[in-house]
């Protein structure tokens, strides 16, 4: 009994490190393009800009809180961005995406941890309005400016790497640090796995759960000027699927929706079964469709297991 | 206690007056909201107030209206359910192709069987993991996404038009959405308030543990309740398509959010255990009104989406806020 409860443990611990090595192995079986070089780095890129993202919604996470306006946040950044580029120069466009971004996460903390509405419809409100806002702005069409610096920053490399693939794996690095290293981190755990008692032990909750959502705007902000500067455009169609893909990727590797268990490598390894997952559709030519049905699926069945594993089945 | 006898009489008076004022108004805020919505909308264009647009406003809000009927439930029970509105798309197209070949009544019951078939899986997931809001939000996301794609596999991406004779085509014609939509709210009204599996239904939502140990069968409850929140997003499905005769594979896009959005603006605590359908009625007229209100005043539905966002921050505020109150008075009396 004891030795069957430690496989199962074992299991538990590492399903995304296995789900991952199942998916790669099966990929090399099935295609040979899978497992090249310039296969593995265009799974990397395409995972950087909403990687980084789900650093910040890890954090959310782990503190018992996710953020659906991220998506529509990006939006807009990638709107003002842009904009603010063509008509007022770089600097302006980067203050102006962080301004934006700190004040969405203001709005989002201030309404979940002082008038404590839940995270859910809070974020959903913004989410709407964002949506509205970027819309409006643009009147729906995509806005463009090429410059050569900002195109080089979101599509050149060093040594073989595209700059944002740095960017993403310093994102996580940090991210492991400040969460298993720092006070900071180990109050976000007390906060999310059971508030009153990290009430009691004087941890100061409502700033906790405050500041997640300011870091995630700055973050979210972070994401939409590397995807502009990448993308030269600024569309309020773009980070449509970030919410979703985001916090997928953190709950497949193995964070709990509930919070209080987590972590940024977790993620990392999540954001990796989810882009060697899309990749892997693609490569086979999987009808768009039918890649949809597949995707949702899967993510019911990683709740599952999540929930099954966590001991509430 | 100590301020109010050191503070002179008359000024007490006054504040209890004033702060009586403010409790009203606090209290009943959506409704004063919605009079002044309406009479600004009745000053600017008059013919706000006709009843040829109050029955356009009715209509237009119907579908809406029966999601959040489905959504109402799920939501007492301390869940949510975002697969609805790839329900309303796929229960279109399968019912114009049902009613096309099997005829009127046999294709309806086929698509409202579908819905509540894949609100029973859906609720059978539930049930064996024991999710609550977190763990619904994700499976019934990746519902939606699995029901999005099917829908599209099923209309193989096209538009799908409808006879426009028979009795599916008249089930959308004239007030018969209102009809279908007011009788859905009185039926829910007083199946949850009048029935033991109603009160259960509050008992699961505010404590599902107790209500484990007190002996009701919570997982055939979360089954039951998200078949149900399938069968009644089935009948939006089918409502819609009558409607306007034809469906088409993304038509339910974003239903699901509206509907949520009429229940918390109706009053509804996203936290479970509490709220009636006449919340979720006053939700409704709220979006409903407002819309066609920022319509007459010629506000284009971009800034409408920001308004619409900023309504439903602000009517959950100030339940919270009222809650909050209410609940603190509480303390005060028990002490």
């Amino acid at each position: 009994m004891l030795e069957k409860a430690s496989i199962l443990n074992t299991i538990k611990n590492n399903i995304v490190v296995l789900a991952l090595i199942g998916l790669v192995l099966i990929m090399s079986i099935l295609s040979k393009s899978f497992l090249t070089v310039s296969n593995i780095i265009n799974i990397l890129t395409q995972v950087s800009i909403y990687g980084i993202v789900a650093c910040a919604m890890t954090f959310a996470i782990i503190c018992g809180e996710f953020d659906l306006s991220v998506g529509s946040l990006l939006a807009v950044v990638t709107i003002v961005f842009i904009d603010m580029a063509k008509n007022y120069g770089f600097i302006a466009a980067v203050a102006a995406s962080l301004l934006i971004g700190a004040l969405v996460g203001v709005i989002n903390g201030f309404l979940v941890s002082r008038v404590k509405i839940s995270a859910f419809v809070a974020t959903l409100s913004l989410m709407v309005s964002l949506k509205g806002l970027a819309l409006f702005y643009t009147n729906g069409k995509p806005i463009n400016y090429v410059h050569d610096g900002m195109y080089n920053l979101g599509n050149g490399s060093f040594l073989g790497l595209p700059y944002i693939v740095y960017m993403f794996f310093g994102f996580i690095a940090v991210s492991h640090i400040v969460l298993k290293y720092t006070k900071f981190g180990r109050n976000l755990f007390a906060t999310g796995g059971n508030m009153n008692v990290a009430k009691m032990a004087g941890i100061n909750v409502v700033y906790y759960k405050f500041i997640i959502f300011v870091i995630l705007g700055l973050v979210t902000s972070f994401a939409g000027m590397i995807m502009a500067c990448r993308l030269n455009s600024g569309n309020s169609l773009f980070g449509n699927d970030l919410a979703m893909s985001v916090v997928a990727a953190v709950v497949i590797g193995g964070t709990s929706l509930s919070g209080g268990r987590g972590s940024a490598i977790k993620t990392f390894l999540g954001m990796l079964v989810i882009g060697v997952l899309f990749n892997a559709l693609l490569i086979l030519g999987v009808q768009a469709n039918w890649q949809d049905v597949i995707k949702g699926l899967i993510l019911i069945t990683v709740v599952s297991f999540d929930a099954f594993f966590s001991g509430k089945g | 206690m100590k301020s109010s006898t050191v503070s002179p009489k008359k000024s007490v008076q006054s504040y209890d007056y004033l702060d009586r004022i403010v409790g009203i108004l606090r209290k009943y805020a959506l409704i004063v909201a919605l009079i002044i919505l309406i009479i600004v909308a009745a000053f600017i264009e008059p013919r706000f107030i006709s009843f040829q647009n109050i029955r356009n406003v009715l209509n237009q809000v119907s579908v809406i209206g029966i999601l959040a009927c489905g959504m109402t439930f799920v939501i007492i029970t301390g869940c949510i359910d975002l697969s609805v509105g790839s329900v309303i798309s796929i229960t279109g197209i399968v019912v114009i192709k049902m009613v096309k070949r099997f005829g009127d009544f046999p294709g309806i019951i086929m698509a409202l069987m579908l819905g509540a078939l894949f609100g029973f899986l859906i609720g059978l997931v539930m049930a064996r993991i024991n999710g609550r809001l977190g763990e619904s939000f994700m499976v019934t996301y990746g519902a939606q996404t699995a029901l999005a794609g099917l829908a599209m596999i099923v209309s193989g991406g096209l538009f799908l038009m409808s006879d426009t004779f028979g009795f599916f085509s008249r089930i959308g014609k004239g007030a018969n959405p209102i009809v279908i939509f007011l009788a859905l709210i009185l039926i829910c009204q007083v199946f949850i308030k009048r029935t033991t599996f109603g009160r259960n239904i509050y008992f699961l939502g505010a404590n599902p543990e107790a209500a484990k140990l007190s002996g009701i069968n919570i997982g055939r409850y979360r089954v039951l309740i998200f078949t149900l929140s399938g069968a009644i997003a089935a009948l939006a499905g089918i409502v819609l398509p009558s409607r306007v005769a034809a469906a088409n594979p993304t038509a339910g896009v974003g239903y699901e959010l509206d509907a949520i959005a009429a229940v918390v603006v109706g009053g509804i605590s996203m936290s479970g255990g509490s709220g009636t359908f006449l919340n979720t009625l006053m939700g409704v007229i709220v979006i409903g009104v407002l819309g066609n209100a920022l319509n007459i005043m010629n506000v284009t539905s971009y800034p409408q989406m920001i308004i619409k966002g900023i309504v439903i921050a602000a009517a959950v505020s100030l339940d919270m806020w009222n809650r909050s109150i209410s609940e603190g008075k509480e303390i005060l009396k028990n002490a």
